[in-house]
């Protein structure tokens, strides 16, 4: 980066499934009231907005960086939209650091929202293309694929997704914010009804409304700020077509190279012992032991081993998620940047209840489209 | 060609929460973006292919930009307007500011064929987009290297 960028604020709404007492306009102005107020910061301190969602089809609200121009304090700044389905809310937080990075911008403000209650998210995400296969009944069918295909090249044992997806839940159970809190035990998801096997209704991501916004700012101002901020170490995006034959769907080779750009960019050689914790997009169960082999945590066909040993729980070597992620909380565009959010709330050390005690580096991670999209980011209490 | 200005502003999208025949985001994106080029007037470019979807768009967009007051006429000389015959003549819309932007390096870069404007060596390109006109982006290109 040209310049070190910092996250100077974080706000998110408390996510739930329904939010019908807002608009869309009134919840992402909740998530920028509670990021400015956190950052100390007011609207006249910002110099340009960058907003991120998933497909308008899922509210069917098109073009909504126009609709919200006043709701999120755009007036006369820039303004820009960006869109890279459900890593999106990555993607949006980066285009935030280019920003500031440029030298063209000290302070911007990056928001990401997703109100599923207005929209049908699965309908919308299952259109016939020409020549394209079918999505299948939503993300849920198009991945339960690979999930299959990693089961049968790694031998995992089947009760895995479900010990995911309670541990999940445990850990969400700790953040005030996440949708899903109610206990909930491995034989209770593996007593849940199958949806697309191997993924059981309980490994499957809710749908939430919900919105997260963050503030970023160059040194210089992230010094004058309240708080300790977040320093940006590393961060990328890097895609591959999601049609191609040979393509690693299991482990593609975008996340991969992501994951090994942002290591080599932050000084990381073995991210199993450097990172402190990490917070990974996982829409279903099994995509958590998927995710730790293609970040290169572990060996490749060792995800799962990680699991079984519990190694990701809360206050183990590797906590993995300790807001619940995507498993409890889902507005779909923001899923992404709440992991960045998350990731970076933890080296400043106010993640409250689910703080990973002595986390000093980060990890944000959110992949989307068909797991072709994917974008990281490496957060550490120093500059 | 160099890039030796750029800004962009978004304005609401509420019909009725402003003057319609005046833009604000246009006006302000057009002076910082003329700024950081380093020039006084939009008036000083040799060319400028400005995204006016209809000719009410480009009255108001002549005014943002400084080029006459309200109510002037245009007077002899000052940048040639749309080379390239404009939006009017092609607008295949979310390509339409990006071929305001094409069509400005065409022209700087000799390349411009019948519509070339002689001698060109710097030009404004502008992009909008919204019912009312609302968000407004200036670049603003120049045949020498401006930053180091």
């Amino acid at each position: 980066m040209k310049r070190p960028v910092a996250v100077v604020g974080v706000g998110q709404t408390k996510h739930t499934s329904k939010r019908p007492d807002v608009t869309i306009q009134e919840l992402v102005r909740e998530a920028i009231d509670r990021a400015l107020a956190d950052a100390g910061l007011e609207h006249k301190d910002i110099d340009a907005v960058v907003m991120g969602k998933a497909p308008d089809p899922l509210e069917g609200v098109m073009q909504p960086e126009q609709l919200l121009a006043g709701a999120v304090g755009a007036h006369l700044k820039p303004i820009i939209r960006v869109h890279t389905a459900g890593s999106v809310g990555g993607t949006t937080a980066l285009t935030a650091v280019t920003h500031v990075a440029s030298g063209l911008f000290e302070r911007v403000l990056t928001i990401a929202f997703e109100k599923q209650s207005e929209g049908n998210a699965m309908w919308a995400l299952s259109p016939n293309y020409a020549f394209i296969q079918p999505m299948v009944a939503g993300a849920g069918g198009f991945f339960a694929p690979y999930a299959r295909a990693y089961i049968e090249k790694t031998k995992a044992p089947r009760h895995i997704g479900a010990v995911i997806a309670a541990n999940a839940r445990d850990n969400a159970s700790r953040n005030e914010y996440a949708h899903l809190r109610e206990p909930m035990s491995v034989e209770d998801v593996l007593n849940s009804p199958m949806l697309w096997d191997p993924i059981r209704y309980l490994e499957t991501c809710p749908s939430s409304d919900g919105a997260i916004a963050l503030v970023v700012a160059s040194e210089e101002k992230a010094l004058k700020g309240p708080r300790k901020p977040a320093w940006v170490k590393a961060g990328a995006t890097f895609t591959e077509a999601m049609y191609v034959p040979g393509r690693d769907q299991v482990s593609p080779l975008a996340g991969r190279t992501c994951a090994k750009f942002v290591y080599e960019k932050a000084g990381i050689t073995d991210p199993w012992n450097q990172i402190d914790i990490v917070e990974m997009y996982v829409p279903f169960s099994w995509y958590e032991a998927m995710w730790l082999e293609n970040l290169g945590f572990c060996a490749v066909g060792d995800g799962w081993k990680v699991i079984d040993r519990g190694e990701q729980k809360f206050g183990a070597h590797l906590p993995v998620n300790p807001s619940g992620g995507v498993l409890n909380t889902n507005p779909i565009g923001a899923s992404g940047m709440i992991r960045f959010g998350e990731a970076a709330l933890q080296v400043m050390g106010r993640a409250g209840a689910h703080q990973v005690e002595g986390a000093k580096v980060a990890m944000g991670h959110a992949y989307g489209g068909g797991a072709q999209y994917f974008s990281t980011w490496i957060v550490a209490n120093e500059l | 060609m160099w890039i030796h200005g750029v800004d962009h502003r978004t304005e609401l999208p509420t019909i009725g929460a402003r003057d319609l025949t005046r833009s604000a985001s246009a006006k302000l994106a057009a002076e910082k973006a003329l700024a950081m080029a380093g020039l006084a007037r939009a008036a000083e470019v040799d060319l400028i292919e400005l995204m006016s979807t209809n000719p009410v768009e480009e009255m108001i967009l002549r005014e943002a930009i400084g080029l006459e007051a309200r109510g002037a006429s245009p007077g002899k000389g000052g940048p040639v307007l749309n080379p390239s015959g404009g939006p009017l003549t092609a607008n295949p819309y979310y390509s339409t500011g990006i071929i305001r932007l094409g069509e400005a390096f065409r022209q700087l870069s000799g390349r411009a064929g019948e519509r070339a404007v002689p001698g060109a060596r710097r030009a404004i390109a502008h992009a909008a987009s919204g019912h009312c006109l609302q968000q407004n982006l200036f670049w603003v290109l120049g045949t020498e290297r401006r930053w180091s």
